[in-house]
């Protein structure tokens, strides 16, 4: 009949799959009171909302003040850091996952020593690394987990354009109830490291519009992620398509402040 | 847009309904097949039917910034199609073993002949062997009848890689049923 077995062989498969799973599927039904189990884990979540913010306000100052302490060993570290030739340090920290972001701080690291003078970036093969990626998790609040993949050259630049790739899909997370924020059109354009402030270029950010919170969130989870490769250091400026998180430079002291002010992303361990 | 923090008044968008007015009403229309394709990427029928509230629960948060009914229907299947890939490799990683005996299980006890019953079972277990990817193309467009812009949305890769996920995935099952005959 045809004379092209490749295609009537797949024919063959793609009519058995349909049938397959239409049959799997038919003999699948759902709970009798979905809507209402659905409808009451919205209004828990209402409750909670509102619960916590009265609740986090406390937790939110203690974060503030690490935070400074961070930032300010963050501009030794940052300027130090600058350097594509300083490997990355693999943190040993197993027991990262749901600890406190802020409680993370480079604030007892002593400042890399001094770089070499020339950059290896044109003779170094793809390097791994290991690095902080910032997920969110339960409630919009933050959580790390540490993530081994390959970054470039080992440069700086690159480091930080692998983890915030991996930031940017958060079904990279081991955890599964951790997520990203961004949308799945999210992609990084270029990364650049200039003087302790690295700059995030992202493509494709905006797409289905976002809810403040998530916006904050998403924003929390790139300076956490595009900062803690060096250790921890200084500032980052994003530039997305749209306004509001284009240009403007933050760092984690100043996300931190956001934090405080607006949501109670911080989770300190417990 | 506003930017002040505390969310959840239920607001209407470009559809008119508040959000929750749209949770009702997609539930009534898709619920039901959006737990079908959550059992069909995990084949774990209790983890699927979770999955597709979580995503009612979500969609019912990003409401207002979802102005009509068919992006509410692709962010759905998005984040089923998302949690379900979480829920699986979380799975493999506390259990090491293949997925293929949940499959087993259930499929034997649809109404079918014993013969095609076989057919199917062994179809849907060499499904759950396949790759995550492979496996989310092929049931987003067999079962789900997704284009391929759909299904790239839902996966959140592009079209190109649906269509090699979809060309690998069918010729290695292609390969395995030759195996059989």
């Amino acid at each position: 009949m045809t004379n092209d077995p490749d295609r009537s062989g797949l024919a063959d498969v793609e009519a058995a799959l349909r049938d397959a799973f239409e049959r799997r599927a038919s003999a699948v039904d759902i709970a009798p009171d979905a809507l209402g189990d659905i409808r009451r884990r919205i209004a828990g979540r209402r409750r909670w909302w509102r619960l916590s913010a009265l609740r986090t306000r406390g937790v939110a100052m203690i974060s503030m003040s690490t935070a400074v302490a961070a930032s300010v060993a963050a501009i030794a570290v940052g300027i130090g850091s600058c350097s594509p030739a300083t490997p990355a340090r693999p943190r040993p920290n197993v027991a990262g996952g749901p600890t406190a972001a802020v409680t993370t701080p480079p604030a007892t690291t002593p400042p890399p020593t001094t770089p070499p003078t020339t950059p290896p970036s044109n003779t170094a093969p793809p390097s791994t690394a290991t690095f902080p990626v910032y997920y969110i998790g339960a409630n919009d609040k933050l959580y790390r987990e540490y993530h081994r993949a390959t970054a470039g050259d080992g440069g700086t630049a690159a480091k930080v354009r692998a983890a915030v790739a991996l930031m940017l899909d958060g079904r990279t997370a081991f955890d599964p109830d951790y997520s990203s924020r961004w949308p799945a059109s999210a992609s990084v354009r270029s990364v650049s490291v200039v003087g302790g402030v690295a700059t995030v270029d992202l493509h494709g950010a905006t797409v289905n519009g976002y809810d403040p919170v998530g916006n904050r969130a998403a924003l929390q989870q790139l300076i956490w992620t595009a900062t803690a490769f060096s250790g921890g250091s200084g500032g980052c400026s994003s530039t997305a398509p749209r306004a509001r998180r284009s240009g403007r430079a933050v760092s984690r002291s100043r996300a931190s402040y956001i934090a405080r002010r607006r949501s109670p992303y911080w989770r300190r361990s417990g | 847009m506003t930017w002040d923090g505390w969310p959840m008044v239920a607001a209407d968008n470009a559809t008119g309904w508040t959000a929750d007015e749209a949770v009702a009403r997609l539930f009534a229309v898709h619920y039901r097949s959006l737990v079908r394709l959550a059992t069909l990427l995990l084949a774990d029928r209790g983890r699927a039917e979770e999955i597709a509230s979580d995503a009612y629960v979500e969609l019912h948060r990003r409401w207002r910034h979802l102005d009509d009914t068919d992006k509410a229907l692709a962010y759905l299947r998005a984040t089923v199609v998302n949690r379900s890939r979480s829920a699986l490799r979380h799975r493999r990683v506390v259990e090491q073993h293949a997925a293929t005996s949940r499959f087993d299980e259930t499929v034997a006890s649809a109404e079918a002949g014993a013969l095609a019953r076989i057919g199917h079972a062994a179809i849907l277990a060499e499904v759950a062997t396949l790759p995550t990817r492979q496996r989310e193309a092929l049931v987003l467009r067999y079962y789900a009848e997704l284009s391929e812009a759909e299904i790239a949305e839902a996966m959140g890769c592009s079209r190109g890689a649906v269509k090699s996920h979809t060309a690998r995935g069918l010729a290695a099952l292609r390969a395995r049923m030759e195996r059989w005959a």
